[in-house]
This record gives C-alpha cells, sequence and structure tokens, in this order.
C-alpha cells in the first residue's frame, strides 16, 4: 500500500460524504419548501380573518378572556420602566401585568417602586410551583393592574413560574421585559379563544426591531437595518415565522411558541409544573412537554401559531453576541430532544412524534454537522481533485440557491400578506440580504451551532451574556 | 440525462424561480400603489353623495353609484359598514331597496351556499343591509355557519328579518355559538329586545340544560330585560353551580330587596365561584347593609372568594372599610393579608381592580 493508495481512499470518502451532504441538504430543503406550500392556504386564512374589520373589532370586545402578562427582569434598570409602562397601555380590557424582579444586582426594584408608587402587600397567592424564594410582593398605588414580585435570582424559567403561581386569571402570556408588542397584538393572540377552537396555547410573531423607529415602547415605523448581520437576521425571522410555523400549524405539529411572547391556558402549565429551569431553551422544552401532556392525558388541544400579532424584539448586532444566542439555541434544541427520545417516531404523540419530532431532529439538530462536513469536504475535494468544479457548483445550487429561492419567497408571503415594511428602500433592503444571506451568514450560524455539541457534551448550562443596544427613541 | 445537463437544469430552473419570483414583487408592489390610490380616489367619492343622501334626503342613486365603483369586496364590506350605522329606518329601506336591484349584490347573494367561507361571508354582508323577510331561511342558515365570521355578519341581518321562529331558534342554540359571535349576537338582541325579552322569560323559567339555561340568564343580565331577570330570580337555587353563578351576576341589572336576599344566600354558596360572584354583585350594587353578610367571608379558604369579598367591602363606604379594617387587625392571617392589599389601594386603583 502506498499513498496514492491512501490519497484515492481519501477522494472516495470526501465524493461520498459530498453527495451525501448534497442529498441531505436537498431534503432539507425540499422539506422546507413543502412546509412553505402548507403555509399559503394558513396565511391566507389568517389574513382574511384579520381583514375583517367588523371582526377585529368584536374581537377587540368584552368578550376577550381576562390575561395575565408575565414579565421576567433581571438587570433592566435603563428600559423597565418605560417597558411596563408599555405593557400597561396595550389595547386589552382585561390585563393584569406580573413583572418579577428575578434577583436583580442593579436597581431595577428601585426604579419600579419610584415609577409607580409600589407597597408591600401580603403573599395573597396561592404557590402551585415551587420557585426560588419570594422575597416581597408589590402592588402599585397607581395601576392596580400591576403587581411586582421580588425574588432571589433563579433564572428566567424560575422568574416565569412565580409569575405563574401570582398569576390571577385563566391565561397567561410570557414576554420578556425587553420585548416591544404592538398595541392590539394581545386581542389578536387571544383569537382562537373566542372563535371557539380548543387551544392550550399560542404563539404570535416575533420581529427585528433594531433600526425601527420606538416611541413609548411602540415600534412606529418598520424598517430594515443596514447591517449584514441583522438585516440577515430580519429575513431569518420572516422565513421563521412566516412559513416555518405556518406550515407546521398547517400539519398539526407546532414545536415552538417564542419565549419572548406566547399564550398559554394556565391549567395547563400548572399541570406540566411550569417552565423547567436549567433548560436553556426554556420556551421549546415547554411547548413539547405541552404536547406530550395533552396526548398522555387524550386533551384534543391545540397549539396553533397566527401571523398577525407581533412582538419585536432586538436581534444580537455583533457576531460576538450572535454565536452565544445561536449556540445556545443549539443546545436547547440538543438537550430537548434527547429529554424526549421517547417521543420521536412514537405513533402514540401522532403528529408530533411522527413528523415534527424527527423533522427537528434530521432537519435542524444535525444540519450544522452534515452542512460542515459537506462544505470543509468540498473545500478539501477542489483541492485534491476529489470533486470537480461541476460539483462544486451543483453543491452551491443545492446549498445556497434553493436557501435562498426559500428567503425570497418569505419576502412574497410579507409581501402578499401584512407588509409591516412600506418603504421601497426597506423592500429593496430585505430582496438584497435574502439574495447574500446565504454566502457567509448562514455559514456563521452553522459553525456557532456546531459548538453547542461540544458544549451539550460537556454540561454547560449557562446562557451567556447578551449585550444589547437598546432602543433609540426618535429624532435620537 | 448526463451530470452537465442535470446540473444546468437545476441552476436554470432556480434561476428562473427567483427571477420570476423578484418581477413578481416588483409587478405586485405597483398594481398595490395603484390599486390603492384607486381606492382613496373611489372611497372620497361616496363622501358626498353620502352626506347629500343622509342629511339633505337626496335620492341614494348617486351613493349607490358610487359604492359600485368600488371593486367589489370593498363595496360589500362598505355596504356591511352602512348596515351598522345609525341610519333613519326610512332612509335605510330606501337605500336597500336601491342595492337590491344591484347586480354585483344579486352576485354576493348568490354565493350564500358557497363551499368557500369568505363568499359566505359576503352574501352575509350583503343581506345585513338589503336582507328581507324572504331572505329568513337564508339568514338561518347563515347565522349557523360553521365559520364565526360568517355568523358575525349573518348576525347583523338579524334585525331586519327576525320573527319569532328565527328568535326562538337563535335563543336554543345560543350556547352553541363561540364566545365573540354570542357577544355579538347579544348585543344585536339588545336591539329586538321587545320580542326577545318574553321568549326568553319564557326559556328561563322552564329551561332544564344547564348550558343553555346559564347563557340565558346571561344574556337576559347583557339586554338588561327585567322580565327575564325576573324570571332569572327564581332559579337562584338551582342546583348546577354554573347556574347560581349567571343569576348572582344578573342580579346587579335588578337592584331590590328580592335581589338582596338572594345574592345574601348566594354569599354563603357551597361553591367558591357562586360566593366570589355574589360577593361581586352586591360589591356593584353598593349594598351597604351587607357588610356583615360579606364578613365571614374574608377568612374563606378560597383566594378568589376573599379578594371579591374585600373589594366589595371597600365599595361599601365606610360601613365595609370598618370591617376590613377590623379583619387587618385581626388574628385570621388570610383576613388580614387580604384586607390589607385592598385597604392600599386607591379609589380609582380599586375601581380598576373591581372592574377585572
Amino acid at each position: 500500500m502506498d499513498g496514492t493508495f491512501f490519497l484515492d481512499l481519501l477522494r472516495r470518502a470526501i465524493s461520498w460524504s459530498d453527495h451525501a451532504a448534497i442529498v441531505y441538504l436537498l431534503v432539507i430543503n425540499t422539506s422546507y419548501a413543502v412546509l412553505l406550500l402548507a403555509s399559503i392556504p394558513e396565511l391566507w386564512r389568517h389574513w382574511r380573518l384579520a381583514a375583517d374589520e367588523h371582526l377585529q373589532r368584536l374581537l377587540a370586545s368584552d368578550a376577550l378572556p381576562p390575561l395575565s402578562l408575565m414579565v421576567p427582569a433581571h438587570n433592566e434598570e435603563v428600559s423597565i420602566v418605560p417597558s411596563v409602562l408599555s405593557f400597561l397601555t396595550l389595547e386589552y380590557p382585561n390585563l393584569e401585568v406580573i413583572v418579577v424582579n428575578d434577583g436583580s444586582s442593579d436597581d431595577t426594584l428601585g426604579e419600579l417602586m419610584r415609577a409607580f408608587d409600589l407597597y408591600e402587600v401580603p403573599p395573597a397567592f396561592p404557590v402551585s410551583i415551587a420557585t426560588q424564594p419570594v422575597r416581597a410582593y408589590f402592588r402599585s398605588r397607581l395601576h392596580s393592574r400591576l403587581l411586582v414580585l421580588d425574588k432571589a435570582n433563579g433564572g428566567k424559567a424560575d422568574a416565569l413560574n412565580a409569575a405563574l403561581n401570582a398569576s390571577r386569571h385563566a391565561f397567561v402570556v410570557a414576554v420578556d421585559a425587553d420585548t416591544l408588542i404592538e398595541p392590539d397584538a394581545l386581542m389578536r393572540l387571544a383569537r382562537p379563544f373566542l372563535l371557539g377552537a380548543n387551544v392550550a396555547a399560542v404563539g404570535g410573531t416575533i420581529r427585528v426591531a433594531n433600526s425601527c423607529t420606538v416611541e413609548f415602547g411602540r415600534v412606529t415605523d418598520a424598517r430594515v437595518d443596514t447591517r449584514w448581520l441583522v438585516g440577515c437576521q430580519v429575513v431569518e425571522y420572516l422565513r421563521a415565522f412566516l412559513f416555518g410555523r405556518l406550515g407546521w400549524n398547517r400539519l398539526g405539529g407546532n414545536l415552538i411558541i417564542s419565549g419572548a411572547f406566547g399564550l398559554f391556558r394556565k391549567e395547563y402549565l400548572v399541570a406540566i409544573k411550569g417552565y423547567r429551569t436549567g433548560n436553556v431553551t426554556e420556551d421549546m422544552d415547554l411547548v413539547v412537554r405541552l404536547h406530550r401532556y395533552l396526548r398522555e392525558n387524550g386533551i384534543p388541544a391545540t397549539l396553533p401559531f397566527i401571523p398577525d400579532p407581533v412582538a419585536w424584539t432586538e436581534v444580537p448586532t455583533s457576531a460576538r453576541v450572535l454565536a452565544r444566542q445561536r449556540e445556545r439555541w443549539q443546545r436547547g434544541l440538543i438537550g430537548t430532544m434527547s429529554e424526549h427520545r421517547g417521543m420521536i417516531l412514537n405513533p402514540r404523540y401522532g403528529t408530533i412524534g411522527m413528523l415534527a419530532m424527527p423533522f427537528f431532529l434530521v432537519c435542524e439538530l444535525f444540519a450544522p454537522l452534515v452542512e460542515v462536513i459537506g462544505w470543509i469536504g468540498l473545500l478539501v475535494g477542489l483541492a485534491i481533485g476529489a470533486v470537480d468544479a461541476g460539483f462544486a457548483g451543483l453543491f452551491l445550487m443545492v446549498a445556497v440557491g434553493y436557501g435562498t429561492l426559500l428567503s425570497v419567497w418569505a419576502i412574497v408571503l410579507e409581501e402578499l400578506s401584512f407588509r409591516r415594511y412600506r418603504r421601497r428602500v426597506d423592500f429593496w433592503r430585505l430582496v438584497g440580504f435574502a439574495l447574500i444571506e446565504g454566502l457567509g451568514y448562514r455559514q456563521m450560524t452553522v459553525f456557532f451551532r456546531l459548538q453547542a455539541f461540544w458544549k451539550f457534551s460537556r454540561g454547560v448550562e449557562t446562557w451567556g451574556k447578551m449585550t444589547r443596544e437598546g432602543f433609540a427613541p426618535r429624532g435620537s | 440525462m448526463s451530470f452537465g445537463v442535470a446540473l444546468g437544469v437545476i441552476g436554470v430552473t432556480q434561476g428562473v424561480f427567483l427571477v420570476l419570483l423578484l418581477l413578481f414583487l416588483v409587478v405586485r408592489r405597483a398594481y398595490d400603489r395603484r390599486q390603492r390610490a384607486a381606492f382613496v380616489a373611489a372611497r372620497g367619492n361616496i363622501a358626498v353623495p353620502l352626506r347629500a343622501w343622509l342629511v339633505a334626503g337626496a335620492h341614494p342613486e348617486p351613493v349607490v353609484r358610487a359604492i359600485r365603483a368600488l371593486p367589489q369586496g370593498t363595496a360589500i364590506g362598505y355596504v356591511s359598514l352602512l348596515a351598522r350605522q345609525t341610519i333613519p329606518a326610512a332612509q335605510r329601506e330606501e337605500l336597500a331597496a336601491s342595492l337590491r336591484g344591484e347586480p354585483w349584490i344579486a352576485a354576493a347573494l348568490a354565493q350564500r351556499s358557497s363551499r368557500f367561507w369568505w363568499r359566505r361571508l359576503e352574501a352575509a354582508r350583503a343581506l345585513s343591509l338589503v336582507g328581507e323577510s324572504r331572505d329568513r331561511a337564508a339568514v338561518d342558515a347563515l347565522i349557523f355557519d360553521p365559520h364565526p365570521a360568517v355568523q358575525v355578519a349573518a348576525i347583523s341581518a338579524l334585525p331586519r328579518v327576525a320573527d319569532a321562529v328565527l328568535i326562538g331558534s337563535v335563543l336554543d342554540r345560543l350556547f352553541r355559538f363561540p364566545k365573540v359571535v354570542r357577544q355579538y349576537l347579544t348585543s344585536v338582541l339588545r336591539q329586538t329586545r321587545s320580542a326577545v325579552g318574553p321568549a326568553l322569560a319564557l326559556r328561563i323559567r322552564h329551561g332544564t340544560e344547564l348550558a343553555e339555561l346559564a347563557s340565558w340568564i346571561e344574556l337576559a343580565e347583557v339586554i338588561d330585560d327585567h322580565e327575564a331577570i325576573a324570571a332569572a330570580l327564581l332559579r337562584g337555587d338551582h342546583p348546577a353551580e354554573g347556574v347560581r353563578r349567571a343569576v348572582a351576576r344578573a342580579l346587579r341589572r335588578h337592584p331590590g330587596p328580592d335581589a338582596l336576599r338572594v345574592l345574601s344566600a348566594l354569599v354563603g354558596d357551597r361553591a367558591p365561584s357562586v360566593r366570589a360572584a355574589a360577593a361581586r354583585t352586591l360589591g356593584e350594587l353598593g349594598a351597604t347593609a351587607s357588610a356583615p353578610v360579606l364578613a365571614p367571608n374574608l377568612s374563606d379558604p378560597v383566594w378568589l372568594v376573599r379578594l371579591r369579598t374585600a373589594i366589595a367591602l371597600a365599595q361599601l363606604g365606610e360601613r365595609g372599610r370598618a370591617v376590613l379594617r377590623a379583619a387587618r387587625d385581626g388574628d385570621d392571617r388570610f383576613a388580614a393579608d387580604m384586607a390589607s392589599m385592598i385597604s392600599g389601594l386607591s379609589d380609582g386603583a380599586l375601581l380598576e381592580l373591581a372592574d377585572a
């Protein structure tokens, strides 16, 4: 055996792995195309409903169920007061806002005390889920609908559980303190309950707030950020929400309701013991456990996603923060899939077990591994002559071209339905980012996600620091 | 097919698709802009004839002509908007008669049995303004359409076509509607209270089905029909919790010794939701004499009952506040906690919490 033999073997291995990667990418992108096709009738249905002004007015009536808005806050002294004010002034007739100061080391609580004239009240609430100790409960002399909890730090999930304990109403909405909710978003989110659907939870759309004009905690002018990193995320969010989740709606297997904006029936959350602490993507874990509970108890309730209620969030502007976020999301996905592996391909769990979870396992969890193998194989293969330029072109088309087509499709869906970006310049920016997203940005996020396998194997459970720029008020 | 050809086919297909999508986006934007401009202009053209017709009593034909110029879906939407406006009955009939002969209205009405819900919605919207007694069967069918949006639109036509049989049919199936539809139906039924009241009172007096009975009593409360609420008074001892709770809520529309007697009994009900509802109603009625009856419920084992009782006591003025002060200084921790929480609220905050 000489060097030629090994080189030949390497060439064969690389050629084989690249062919496998192409088939895999073809399967992934075709799955997304199926989701896209499935999302079209869903989007049409929701758009018709959202466009019915009369029904919308009725949906804003007293028929709306009372809601408890749960806001975990950790070191939010700069933004907590305007955030809470924006929540208190949402267009919803019967709403209580529960802010949980989760062991902040800054003056979050002090800001709240001063701004809302808080006074301490006894813990007059039934506690159904164990949490870190709650140090005090406060009510506001100015807004009776505001309740503030001050507790020892236990993380976001623990804070949400404390809010869940203190909530009075049958429906709860979990939001992040830095999420900007559109004024009528809660009314839209409650629509399935009002229309008689048997619903356990509802998810709404999250959009990117960077560069948008924000006045008094509201996005008043939607813009697309000019920065490449942020612009690509705008397209990514559109794709994920407009056809990813809507498509799964149609297929009956929605696995994610964003932790930044989701409505839940409280009795089911309490039944599954609320949010699980220690999980870095508590939202996905919660939804999978909810599906599991509903299926195992024969409860025919659904978890739909509806596209028109919108909340805005700030996305990372630096590669370092984006890396932490994507690594954490991937680590959470691995953890959730590993924890609930018994559901995968288990007919007992219906569409979730037979379709959604296998999809997430194959097309989301393993995607970074296969894609990286494919890219490295392609480069090495080109260098040693294992693959030719024609094959490299095919790989690019499948890996990049197909994805670009899907991104442009997401923009088509946005244009046909809600069209938040009114300016022509923003529209062209969206198209531009959709065209370039597949070259560089996608590969970068694949690399970030890859790190999660290593960290998961080492048992890392930290979130990593998420620094934000904050929302600039108009004119600043 | 060789590898090169396959590559070319895929590449060309992707490229063509991409170009087509981009072209579509550009054309769609331009088309939308033109449509929006035309719509704004057409809508502006309605304002003058509409004012002339509504204020100066001019012939409705120019209004009909202006609506006709809108795209059909928008025109039907505008018709349903007019149906919800406060327009004198004679003028409304005049407009309805003029619209009825319009081919686009006839086309919309012909969609009443379409398998697509948005087409049935157009039919229901058209009926909300031009519906006549001959359309009763169509309205009846559309009210019980599987789609809530169609139900809501058809309910708008109810006052135009309703007779005793149709009202009876709607009342008998009231509890089957989704919540938002029931809410809207209630507001429409309020307009036909004189016809609904006796039918409702009869059903409350003799009804046996729990879901139906509770929704009838809730309807009596919302439409504020005296005869029907008086009938509800007699169902305060019904074995079903939902019915007793509905009675406790409805009696806020019926202040008087009879209501206070029933509410005082319901404050001690075995079901916590009924005790809470009765306390809430007593607070809303400002029944100061009920403070001693409410006081023991500050120690109720159920949090919601304690909360509603404390709010009610705070609403009863000095007599209630005295009970809260005594509880705050008392030995019962639950009562003391709730009393101190409610006592700390300002009047505005208390009002807000009472409404929640």
